[in-house]
């Protein structure tokens, strides 16, 4: 009794202290009065250290549990405690819960530096695991199993064939779990630990069922799903009851599963196999779950599981998402991003939920206006132009350049749309007070919609010419100051040099740009040298040669008018334009704004500048370095030809972006960082047919309530259960019918005009690949231009072996063992890649869904380009898919002003936005 | 975390899940920044007295800058460095180098300050020791650099690519930052939603979370993260289920623990309810029988300049706090539950029988939870807003002027609360002047400045809540540049003009999507039971633009 009202006395008064301390609210004063608050221990862990093993070794509970912390202390702020390993070992086999709890998280930590001494504390926990209690047996398993000592290992197998019976699901949980640890540390055991995973795989307490997963997972080789198909029901059915995380597991597994068993949902008339409508309806549950991960992983299955007809609800649960925060806004809104692309219908409904607000952090912002972008289409372009007209003016320089992004997809895809965008984006680029980026971001649209035709398709309706276009953008040069701007127009009248602007006032635009070429960025810059050179270019050289190529220009506008053999006027033109007489006229003037321009730039402070001087320079001599040029005419001729029909270098795209380059599976990892990540596995491939023949209801039967479950009053699946079992029953190979029918729709009912994700994942889409391909004509007109200075450099010295050897490695791309330089072997190389990856994307756009599926496989595991794949492929010149469909080379631009009958031959010489004609050219001439 | 070096292929089609966690405290840059600012003036003020005289305080002042210079300076760093520098140099070009000095002596004191300030508080490791070492000495110190070089903590990008071949996916949470650092495949937001559940979770059981407390209670947080993630797997994020397996740390707790010298040995021991309604025990009972049912509507909206509804959602919450005895069964009816396109609920909903009646049958876990959240469909509800927010903005050359009034719309007729306009301006704007009839005002000038109005109530036909901002804008550089030589008077540039305002409210007492409460119906127990139900609508995000 005295003992008992001494306490009492003793819990007031640490009470009375305990409430001054929190009054003060500081955990400094508290170990005034003696007290050693947990904080107390936090702060201080590495100044009492050396107090530790006197209070380990000590013989109160009290102060042993006190020195714990104080190391637990100094392991969570990152310091190194483990040379006391020792003393705390000796107290693991206390009677005290909650110091034995401490010990357990220290050995945890430092087992594996100290194998011998942990071995030490093994004992304990094999009486445990005979414990009483649930909690005992299950902690003493997951310590022992978590020690990272390889010795100890069968102990633990066999701790875990004991405890894989147990009667309560949480220790069978424990014990599931350990199979996964145990195998990280000793992959030997698989085997071994395979076996008592398969006897677990029964379990059917939904609180043990997704650890128990999750070691199948752990222990089962990848596409060995044999001992899935007897539990297959159970658990679609189950799914819904289990909790969350076990949901997540399960639909994993199932998902991976169900892609090596049925046939694909996008087929032709194919009806459902029963069992893939019944996993399919299973996981329409889990999207309404409060639980993100969970919601994921039923899209993602829904994704690469169901015909497109199912695949439509998955928008609404991801836009519910997006909207529950920053994080994991950014995480969906990367899978949006990507569903968004191939399958657009399902978001379209919900295109305003893609709205940027003002508050929205950068990267959202980002992501919104590429989904924006992905989402535009005949029904949202109505509430999507003015709503993106208004991000331009944002204060936020991303978010009007990707409006201006958004635009340029409207433009390009909706031809009714494009006219109204294109001079929207006209009008922005020049428009006063606009940021230098978003001029910039306009005028590279402009450029990529004057040059892939797509302004020129649309042209029909409305009265504005190209040459109405290129006159406005030439006035713009007088307001605009964004350096990429101009650089952009400079291009532009570079590129249309031989159409009627080009004639007329292309030597004016030039004149203008030499003036102003001290002023201009290193980009505009660059830009005005190439037109100079390709001006310089076009020009013939002496009034015969004028007449000649009027005479020669009149015959081709006749031909062109036509519309036949454009190609060859093609080259013909890029020899002699319409240009030539013009330019004829003004000979001397070119001449001298040449030289002076490449004279400035020669001694300009950008490197880059210098270097594009000194390139063109070569490729195009000045006046004075025209000794050159009576040696070697042909070469010149060549360099004339490339300097004409190379596009010049376009800047990447405005919006370039990483994502949706790859694709990946819907939720993972690599899919939000665009990379493949560690450990990354696509899904295989749908089999060719339905497997057959295996029973996947045998276990249905078993199903009830587990051993340890209690009471099954309330659970959320349990009404579903019944209805589902009946539908399991029934499904053998009969139609569903009644009012479950609605989860196997067949496939008569899907909408058309919504493209199978698959099939379309496989295709190249548009954006990606348009970026891609730049890239890639970037690194091959350089390339080439390289190649073409060696050989020049080659010729000088003698011109003819040169020769020779370009045409023996023209013909066999293997042959590089010559006498030569590695020159030619540049050239080469450039052209196989065109040639690769030409075949590349054949395939990829007619393949059949399931080649392609092979060929997107091996991508993910070697980033993109895929160039070895076709090695074998006829080299043939390279037609880019974009342009064979938008911009045939014969196509003119439609003329109005009628009065220079003889210039009306405005046609498009040699300027697709990419850099593939240049390798036809060259390959041509080299024959 | 699982690194490469030790990963074998077993583990690879474990699917890897395997998080570290680490709690950093947010930086508050710009505090910081200021201070050092100031202390730099200060040091530069005293620099051409360098050459001369120095004054004790400017000594020490000096001595404790330059002391980190990387031990340039072993001892009495500034005697020193007068030493060091010729006679002969004039005291202009002294200032210079010391001015140099001193700054580098800056950026590295500052660099120091800041990383002192971002040591995680805790971190828990599942993983070898050699990960855990690179983690803690490569992955922890990038990923606080990262965070370091955004302005703002709304900023950084939530999944980071950092070395090492890991990524670094974290929350911020308050004050807080969590992150998991993972080396393999595994989907984010698994990590995303165990990090949110270890929020959750620390929240029930300390309260306020912050790093003292986290500190105080860090043996409760460590037991915690070994229940909820077994070597790196997610095992539970469910906090009723945690309450059977951690013990609530409490006062009378460690009151018990300092009276017997041991902690929970006088304590029930743990268990775990294996039941099939793990997030309820057996045996609870409360004296009162209560259940309440909060429902919170919130309204996302973007208005345009001419009062036109650009965009415009409800979404809600039904939360729930629970004190019911025994293992009560209750139906709860909504009376429009069509209107309601998209539903989420707590794991204890039965989906089946929303789906075919129409209502939330569940039995509820004891305590606070939230039972559902749902969207409206967007037809279902009227295109009135509760509040109207007009602006008008006029310029005359640089002189900026925003005209503000709030008026209440449809809600009711009840009145509106806390209203707050927030209006951002653009970076370049100085000399604002304010004037407003209704409510308070605040100007704060940080990086960018920006007005916020609030008033505490707006009633219907309240005509006086007028807002008037004037502003005048610097005219940069580039501007000046933009306009070119064409037109030599100024041009109004996109950056100049404050383009929107956020507004904030709540109204309590309605919903916005007329959804309400039918019935509550108990089963299963025959006590009585006190029901009661809360509507409040507020804002979410709501923004007008001018």
């Amino acid at each position: 009794m005295a003992e008992y009202l001494s306490k009492a006395m003793a819990l007031a008064q640490d009470a009375a202290k305990l409430s001054l301390r929190f009054s003060e609210g500081l955990v400094d004063n508290a170990l005034e009065f003696g007290l050693d608050t947990p904080g107390g221990f936090f702060d201080n862990a590495e100044f009492k250290l050396t107090q530790v093993r006197k209070e380990l070794g000590s013989g109160t509970d009290k102060e042993k549990v006190a020195g714990l912390k104080r190391l637990l202390a100094a392991i969570a702020k990152g310091h190194d405690a483990s040379e006391y390993f020792a003393d705390v070992v000796k107290n693991v086999a206390s009677g005290n819960l909650e110091m034995r709890r401490l010990v357990y998280m220290y050995l945890l930590r430092y087992a594996e530096q100290e194998p011998d001494l942990a071995l030490l504390s093994v004992n304990t926990f094999q009486r445990d695991l005979a414990d009483s209690s649930q909690v005992i047996r299950a902690m003493a398993l997951r310590v022992m199993s978590s020690i990272r000592v390889p010795v100890i290992s069968p102990i633990v197998v066999m701790a875990i064939r004991k405890l894989a019976n147990d009667r309560s699901p949480h220790v069978r949980k424990t014990a599931a779990l350990a199979v996964c640890k145990l195998l990280r540390l000793d992959t030997s055991l698989r085997g071994e630990l395979a076996v008592v995973v398969g006897g677990m795989l029964v379990e059917n307490s939904p609180l043990a069922v997704g650890s128990v997963i999750r070691a199948f997972r752990a222990v089962s080789s990848p596409g060995q799903y044999d001992a899935v198909h007897v539990h297959f029901r159970r658990w679609c059915v189950m799914l819904a009851q289990l909790d969350e995380w076990g949901q997540v597991e399960l639909t994993k597994l199932l998902t991976a599963y169900a892609r090596t068993q049925f046939r694909c949902p996008g087929e032709e008339g194919a009806r459902l196999d029963a069992d893939h409508a019944l996993l399919l309806h299973s996981m329409h549950p889990l999207l309404q779950s409060r639980n993100s991960a969970v919601v994921m992983a039923a899209v993602s299955a829904l994704c690469h599981l169901a015909p497109a007809s199912q695949r439509a609800a998955v928008a609404r649960p991801l836009v519910r998402l997006m909207r529950s925060g920053r994080e994991t806004g950014y995480v969906v809104l990367t899978n949006i991003h990507q569903i968004a692309q191939t399958t657009p219908a399902p978001f379209h409904a919900h295109v305003r939920s893609f709205f940027v607000t003002a508050s929205d952090p950068p990267m959202t912002r980002r992501l919104k206006l590429r989904v924006l972008a992905a989402l535009v289409d005949r029904q949202t372009v109505g509430i999507l132009v003015p709503e993106i007209a208004g991000y331009t003016r944002s204060a936020h320089a991303d978010t009007a350049v990707g409006a201006v992004g958004v635009m340029l997809a409207c433009a390009q895809r909706l031809r009714e749309a494009t006219i109204d965008c294109f001079q929207s984006l006209l009008l922005l680029a020049a428009r006063p007070g606009v940021r230098e980026e978003v001029a910039n971001a306009a005028m590279h649209a402009v450029r990529v919609l004057l040059l892939d035709g797509s302004v020129r398709d649309a042209q029909d309706r409305r009265a504005m010419t190209l040459y109405d276009i290129l006159c406005y953008l030439a006035r713009t040069l007088d307001r605009c100051r964004a350096d990429v701007a101009r650089a952009h127009v400079y291009a532009l009248v570079a590129e249309f040099s031989q159409t009627k602007f080009g004639c007329l006032h292309g030597l004016d635009v030039l004149r203008a740009a030499v003036r102003s070429f001290r002023d201009e960025g290193p980009q505009a810059k660059m830009q005005v040298l190439e037109l100079s050179a390709r001006l310089m270019c076009l020009a013939p050289c002496g009034g015969r040669a004028a007449a000649e190529a009027r005479a020669e220009a009149e015959a081709e506008s006749k031909n062109t008018a036509e519309g036949k053999n454009a190609a060859e006027s093609k080259n013909a033109a890029a020899a002699s334009g319409p240009l030539a007489p013009v330019l004829a006229e003004h000979r001397e003037l070119l001449a001298g704004l040449h030289a002076f321009a490449f004279t400035l730039a020669r001694y300009d402070t950008s490197f880059d500048v210098r270097d594009r001087a000194r390139t063109l320079r070569a490729l195009c001599p000045l006046a004075g370095d025209e000794a050159h040029a009576e040696e070697m005419p042909r070469v010149l001729e060549m360099a004339k030809e490339l300097i004409v029909s190379a596009t010049t270098d376009m800047p990447a795209a405005a919006d370039s972006h990483v994502l949706g380059a790859g694709r990946f599976t819907v939720a993972s990892l690599s899919l939000t960082l665009g990379r493949p990540v560690a450990g990354y596995a696509p899904l295989a491939d749908w089999p060719l047919e339905n497997v057959r023949g295996v029973d996947r209801g045998a276990s249905v039967a078993n199903l009830g309530p587990g051993p340890g479950s209690g009471r099954n009053l309330g659970s959320p699946g349990s009404a579903s259960i019944a209805g589902a079992i009946s539908i399991a029953g029934i499904s053998g190979r009969a139609q569903p019918s009644g009012g479950n029918a609605d989860y196997s729709t067949p496939r008569s009912h899907v909408a058309n005009n919504e493209e199978d994700l698959d099939a379309f994942l496989d295709s190249i889409d548009d954006s990606s690949s348009h970026a891609k391909m730049q890239n890639f004509a970037h690194a091959q007109q350089s390339l080439q231009k390289t190649a073409i200075l060696y050989h020049q450099s080659n010729i000088s010295s003698d011109s003819e072996s040169t020769s020779e050897s370009e045409e023996e490695s023209e013909s066999d791309d293997d042959d590089d063992d010559d006498d030569d330089d590695a020159a030619p072997v540049v050239g080469v190389s450039s052209a196989a890649l065109g040639a690769s990856e030409s075949s590349e994307s054949r395939n990829e756009s007619s393949g059949s869904n399931d080649e392609s599926k092979g060929e997107g496989n091996s991508q993910s595991d070697g980033q993109s380009d895929g160039q070895n794949e076709s090695e074998d492929d006829e080299r043939r010149p390279f037609i880019p898919a974009a342009q064979t469909n938008r911009h045939s080379p014969h196509a003119h631009f439609k003329n109005s002003s009628g009065s220079h009958s003889d210039d009306d031959d405005t046609s498009y010489p040699g300027t697709s936005m990419h850099s593939r004609p240049l390798i036809e050219d060259t390959s041509k001439y080299w024959q | 975390m699982g690194f490469l070096s030790t990963i074998s292929a077993a583990y690879s089609i474990a699917t890897s899940e395997n998080y570290d966690i680490d709690w950093e405290k947010q930086e508050t840059r710009d505090a910081a920044k200021a201070h050092w600012d100031a202390v730099r003036t200060k040091a530069n003020d005293a620099l051409p007295l360098a050459a001369l005289r120095l004054t004790a305080e400017q000594k020490t002042l000096l001595d404790e800058l330059l002391k980190d210079s990387n031990g340039l300076f072993p001892e009495n760093p500034t005697d020193h460095l007068l030493a060091e520098l010729p006679k002969a140099i004039p005291p202009t070009s002294l200032n210079r180098i010391v001015g140099s000095v001193i700054d580098d002596c800056l950026k590295n004191h500052k660099h120091d300050d800041a990383q002192a300030a971002k040591t995680p508080v805790i971190q828990k490791h599942w993983c070898d020791d050699v990960s855990i070492r690179r983690a803690s000495l490569v992955v922890v110190p990038a990923f606080t650099k990262y965070l370091r070089s955004f302005a703002a903590m709304h900023d950084t990008e939530p999944v980071w690519s950092a070395p090492l071949d890991t990524v670094c996916i974290h929350i911020q949470r308050k004050e807080l930052v969590y992150l998991g650092i993972v080396s393999q495949e595994i989907p984010p937001l698994e990590v995303l939603e165990l990090l949110e559940g270890v929020d959750q979770a620390l929240t029930e059981y300390i309260g306020l979370l912050s790093e003292v407390t986290i500190k105080e209670n860090f043996i409760t947080v460590y037991q915690l993260l070994s229940e909820m993630v077994d070597s790196g797997c997610a095992v539970t994020t469910d906090t009723s289920v945690l309450r059977g397996l951690v013990p609530v740390p409490s006062l009378v707790n460690r009151v018990i623990e300092n009276v017997s010298g041991i902690g929970m040995g006088t304590e029930k021991r743990p268990d775990v309810n294996t039941s099939s309604t793990p997030w309820r025990a057996q045996g609870i009972r409360h004296t009162n029988n209560e259940f309440f049912v909060d429902i919170v509507e919130k309204i996302d909206a973007i208005v345009n300049s001419n009062g036109s509804v650009v965009s415009y959602d409800v979404s809600g919450d039904i939360g729930c706090k629970s004190r019911l005895s025994g293992m009560p069964d209750l139906l709860l009816a909504l009376n429009r539950p069509e209107v309601m396109d998209d539903v989420a609920f707590h794991p204890c909903v039965r989906i089946n029988k929303w789906e075919n009646e129409g209502v939330i049958g569940f039995v509820p876990p004891d305590g606070q939870f939230k039972l559902a959240s749902f969207h409206v469909a967007t037809d279902a509800s009227p295109r009135t807003l509760p509040i109207y927010v007009h602006a008008t903005t006029t310029r005359q050359e640089l002189a900026h002027t925003i005209e503000l009034s709030a008026e209440v719309g449809q809600c009711g007729g009840r009145p509106i609360e806390k209203v707050q306009v927030r209006v951002p301006l653009p970076s370049q704007a100085y000399n604002i002047r304010v004037q407003c009839k209704a409510g308070t005002y605040t100007v704060s000038n940080g990086r960018t400045s920006q007005v916020e109005w609030s008033m505490k109530t707006l009633k219907a036909g309240d005509r006086s809540s007028r807002l008037v901002i004037q502003y005048f804008v610097r005219q940069s550089a580039v501007t000046n540049a933009a306009a070119g030589n064409s037109s030599p008077q100024a041009v109004s540039s996109d950056q100049d003009m404050a383009q929107e305002a956020f507004v904030d409210f709540e109204v309590a007492g309605y919903s916005m999507s007329s959804i309400k409460v039918d019935s509550l119906k108990l089963m299963r127990e025959s006590y009585k039971l006190f029901k009661g139900v809360r509507y409040i609508t507020k804002a979410g995000s709501f923004q007008v633009r001018f």
